[in-house]
């Protein structure tokens, strides 16, 4: 617990820091332009067209009405752990120079990456409620429920880009591994296949899968238009927690190791 | 007595050597060894900093010799509190700057405005402290006709200067230089002698220098500590320092 508050002091205390490398990060990522932000939204989108086309067209499998708006808001929502678990792993590394030459504490780093892609993540949001208007859905009070979903995935994908950064300066080939895992755990995630379409008997544990517990909530509060199934919402602040606490108390416990490996 | 700037009380610093630590270790092999059952042994250890006892008060100079891998570097990073210490306690007071390296930081994409103020922040400033002092560091480095263009287009030299200019102007409570002494041409590097000299002669704060060149230990340092592994030997007078300094190496071969 002393642990968890001593590395959460750390981050505050270099939040000025923080916010610098997040803007420089951004920054880069836009240049610096709203065809810069437009394009980076391509990503998602396209990702999206390609399932409607693939799932809706080419083998009819999916004929869910509204899978197009619902594919994309979970998307969304999953590009922040994938994000976590594409640039997390290299994000120690990368910054040796500013841990090993200037102290910088190493868990600032993979926390630029998980605010960066957070922040991405809350300024599409609007997008998606556009598209959500587009497609016919009205706007809803339970939209103000976002930041209950938001925050449990906040604390995971800190969580999980924290571990990878962690294991990287011993183990090199974290990197290509999370990259395997981010394949499977998609597919294996509710995102291009509707929950409603799963045999009845899984549905209720779907929780158990942590990305389906995080990124559900934002389907159901954009598209279905209501509060978040308390569950599925506990579910994601567990093992956000979890995660979290186990996490940082082994970053804390094996921090000079991680250090001394760079 | 005022309280001192730097203490060790009996440091001892170990790092792991042997399998771990080498270059290829993957996650895989580790698993596969793991499940067709190859013991791990204990992993050897090398001891880089054994029982140091330093201290080092508010406004003096240190400058610290030894040979290559003597344990010069560690030292530094220890007083940074980048490493810790498997033994022993280190007090530390005041704001840090680590200057182990020029420029941490810099990125090539960005002004050197920009640069500045990522630098500045993580030398210890706030925003707005770097932003009062960035005209003076923008002067001191003689960049200022090129404030605005991104560093990649830059000579080596220039990114030098400005890394040693954001350095010099944070002036910060406790100074570590390690050997970066000599930057940009002559004229530069005689500028930024004058301007650490500056920093020294007027007790502005405390300064550790790492270096081989004795000349710049003579000229910058009031005091000197030896590493001569496994043993450190304190001086309280750089010149008694470096004649020890050359006095050990001679006695080797």
């Amino acid at each position: 617990m002393k642990a968890i508050q001593a590395h959460l002091a750390e981050l505050w205390r270099h939040r000025v820091l923080i916010g610098i490398l997040t803007q420089r990060e951004l920054i880069a990522r836009y240049r610096g332009s709203l065809l810069g932000y437009l394009w980076t939204l391509l990503n998602p989108l396209l990702q999206a067209a390609v399932y409607v086309l693939v799932f809706r067209y080419l083998t009819g499998a999916i004929r869910t009405p509204g899978y197009e708006i619902t594919l994309f808001t979970a998307i969304l929502p999953w590009a922040w752990i994938a994000g976590a678990l594409t640039q997390g792993p290299t994000s120690i590394v990368h910054g040796a120079p500013l841990v090993l030459r200037s102290a910088v504490p190493p868990q600032v780093l993979p926390g630029v990456v998980v605010l960066g892609h957070g922040i991405h993540l809350v300024l599409a949001l609007p997008v998606a409620a556009v598209l959500a208007l587009a497609s016919g859905i009205a706007p809803s009070w339970s939209w103000l429920a976002l930041p209950i979903a938001l925050a449990p995935l906040l604390v995971f994908v800190y969580a999980v880009a924290l571990a990878t950064a962690s294991l990287t300066p011993r183990f090199r080939d974290v990197q290509f591994l999370t990259q395997n895992a981010l394949g499977i755990w998609f597919l294996l995630t509710p995102i291009a296949w509707p929950l409603a379409m799963a045999p009845e008997w899984l549905r209720p544990w779907i929780g158990l899968n942590p990305a389906a517990a995080l990124v559900l909530p934002f389907t159901q509060i954009l598209v279905e238009r209501r509060f978040p199934d308390a569950m599925l919402l506990g579910a994601g602040a567990l093992w956000g927690l979890v995660a979290f606490a186990g996490t940082v108390a082994l970053f804390e416990r094996h921090r000079d190791a991680i250090v001394e490996d760079l | 007595m005022t309280a001192p700037a730097i203490e060790f009380i009996g440091v001892t610093k170990r790092f792991r050597t042997g399998r771990a630590h080498a270059p290829h270790t993957t996650l895989k092999s580790v698993v596969v060894s793991a499940l067709t059952g190859r013991a791990r042994t204990s992993e050897p250890r090398f001891e880089a900093l054994t029982r140091i006892d330093l201290r080092v008060a508010v406004g003096d100079s240190l400058g610290i010799l030894g040979r290559n891998g003597a344990g010069k570097s560690t030292l530094l990073r220890l007083i940074a509190g980048i490493y810790r210490p498997d033994e022993g306690v280190i007090r530390v007071r005041g704001r840090v700057a680590p200057l182990l390296e020029l420029g941490a930081g810099f990125h090539p994409e960005f002004t050197a405005r920009e640069n500045i103020l990522v630098n500045g922040v993580v030398l210890g400033l706030s925003r707005a402290e770097v932003r009062d002092r960035m005209e003076a560091i923008l002067a001191f480095a003689e960049i200022e006709s090129h404030a605005d263009s991104p560093l990649r287009t830059w000579s080596t030299g220039m990114v030098m200067r400005l890394g040693f200019s954001v350095a010099i102007h944070v002036e910060p409570d406790l100074l570590l230089v390690d050997e970066s002494l000599a930057v940009g041409d002559a004229r530069f590097q005689e500028r930024s002698r004058a301007a650490l000299l500056k920093r020294v002669r007027e007790r502005r704060g405390t300064t550790v220098i790492v270096s081989h060149d004795t000349a710049a230990i003579r000229e910058f340092c009031n005091r000197a500590l030896v590493l001569d592994p496994p043993e450190a030997r304190s001086h309280e007078d750089a010149a008694a320092g470096i004649l020890d300094y050359e006095r050990s190496l001679s006695g080797r071969p």
